[in-house]
This record gives structure tokens, sequence and C-alpha cells, in this order.
């Protein structure tokens, strides 16, 4: 679906590829000679912060299909943690009271 | 359990590991171009608004400029511009803009997926770029606002007038807005909250 030569020619991502825009990563190691350019790239700026698959994006300058492929990666290799995930399979719901939450937060500023 | 700022804290060796992850919710704002979405995103976000590019194939079929058919796949990239606010039990909401161009509808799937709900901006002089958003979340059944949005704080139209020509049904709320404004941004967002809740609540009740 989205070829690109970033990511070695691999389009679609058994983790990746449906990550939320939102979804929140969070590097767990430190970028090593290993890692590609692009991996060292999110590793550093997700160190010791979280930052959304589309803040990447918007940071780094990449297409979010290619942040997404590549933090899927990362995810496989166990070097970030990514949080906000929504179940593929079932409609995600949120909970009344992260509602109630959110309205109290905005009605508060 | 809430920690004062560590500003004068002794500096330390390690970073917890634990730090707890922010809640993440989205709502999405859409509108035809140029109605004020990234204005609207910015007047409330913490962050300067963002632009994220997502690419992708279109598989096109119509009529080129030579008067032939044309059935081609082409690499298109749209531009998304979204903001962030923090909210206190360290919750983020992200407000994500759609691409303001029709023909990318079939991409509001991905932004709209586990969203709260919508904000449809509405310029009065150019309603009929609204259509596609109002269609597109009514015939998904996510709940919405529709915000006509007063340039220079002046209401040109009667909300009624706009429900009527948009043909925005009743259970929808429309109300006036101002996307410079963050007070009248807030007051849009809230009403999509609390429309959410009531869908939840309803939901949770159990049929006859």
């Amino acid at each position: 679906m989205r070829p690109y030569a970033l990511t070695r020619g691999r389009t679609r991502h058994a983790n990746g590829a449906s990550l939320p825009l939102e979804a929140l990563v969070q590097a767990v190691a430190r970028p090593s000679v290993s890692d590609t350019p692009e991996q060292r790239r999110i590793l550093e700026l997700c160190a010791d912060k979280f930052e959304s698959v589309a803040e990447i994006g918007a940071h780094l300058k990449l297409p979010v299909g290619v942040v997404r492929i590549v933090v899927g990666d990362l995810m496989e290799s166990g070097q970030v943690r990514v949080h906000g995930l929504t179940s593929p399979s079932s409609s995600p719901s949120i909970s009344l009271s992260v509602l109630e939450s959110v309205l109290d937060g905005i009605s508060s500023l | 359990m809430a920690f004062p700022p560590s500003d004068l804290a002794a500096p330390v060796a390690e970073v917890p590991e634990q730090v707890v992850a922010p809640t993440v919710v989205k709502i999405v704002v859409a509108g035809g171009f140029a109605v004020g979405k990234t204005t609207f995103i910015g007047s409330i976000s913490d962050i300067e608004p963002l632009s994220t590019e997502a690419a992708m194939t279109e598989h096109s079929l119509g009529v080129d400029d030579a008067g032939g058919v044309s059935d081609r796949k082409t690499t298109t990239t749209v531009a998304m511009d979204f903001g962030r606010i923090g909210l206190p039990g360290n919750l983020w909401l992200y407000l994500f803009g759609t691409p303001g161009q029709d023909r990318f509808l079939f991409m509001w799937d991905d932004l709209v997926l586990g969203a709260i709900g919508a904000v449809v901006l509405v310029d009065t002089d150019r309603l009929e770029q609204c259509f596609p958003a109002v269609d597109y979340f009514e015939s998904r059944g996510i709940p919405f606002v529709v915000a006509v949005n007063c340039f220079d704080g002046v209401a040109k139209h009667h909300l009624e007038d706009v429900r009527e020509a948009l043909q925005v049904p009743p259970h929808v709320p429309l109300l006036y807005t101002d996307a410079r404004s963050r007070a009248a941004t807030k007051q849009a967002l809230v009403n999509v909250v609390r429309l959410a809740m009531e869908r939840a609540k309803a939901e949770a009740q159990p049929v006859g």
C-alpha cells in the first residue's frame, strides 16, 4: 500500500501499520549503531518523554506511514514502548469516566 | 498521586522508568478548505499547531485533461494539522484537523477511529463545503457539533437557517464560534464531549 525506500521496501507491518496517530511512543533503549538513521532519530526524540506518532512525523518530517512502520519495528525489538493502542478488532469506545475527566479538564481551561 | 515540580530537587541519577503514560484522547476538527481549522486548533492548543504528512496511493479513475479516460495510481501527500492540550489527571487531548479537500474523505477513518467526536467548522459564505463532513459523521454515527465560524464576531445567519440549509438533523448541536477565540473554541469542545457522554450513557442503558 505504501511503498517506501526508507522502510526497506516493506509496506505493512503487523505492529506498526495500524498505530493510531495519537499513540504515544516512549524510548526504552538508547540508539545503537545497528539502528537505521530513522530508528535512531525516533529513539532520540522519544528519549525521556512521550511523543505521539503524529508528533514524531511532524518533528522529524517523516510521513506518518513511515513513522508507523519504523515504530512498529522498534516495538518488536523492544526498543520502544507504545501507549494508547486501540484494539483494531473492536470499535474502541471511551469510558464515561475518561469523558467526564476530559469535560472537567476542558471546562477548567 | 501528584508530585510538585522538581526544579529544586537534587540531581537524579536515574530517571524513574515508570513515569505513567498520559491517557490520550482526540477530537477531530473538520470543515472545508481555509475555514479556520488550524486557527481553531491553535486557539487552545498547548503547542503551536504542527503539521504532519500522510502519503498515500490513490487509485484514480476519471477523465483526464485531454479528454481520455485515465486509470492510474498516484501518490498524494496530504498535510494534517494538529494540536495538543494537557488536561488535569494526566490526560492529553489531541485535536486533529482533517485534510481540507473532499477527495481525502477516505482517510478520515484513520483520523476518526477512537475519537471522542468531531467539530464541523462552517463558513456561512461557503456552506456547501461542509456537506461532506456532515454526511461523513452522520453516516458513521460519530458525535459531532456544527460550529458556525463568525469572522469578526459577526453572526451573519441565524443558526436555524444554517440548520435548514445544511439539513442538519435536530439532534446535532449547532453553535456559533470564533476560531480565533480560546473561549469560543473551548465551548465548542465542551459541547462535543457532552454529546459523546450523552451518547455513551444512552448506549449503556439496557434496551427494553
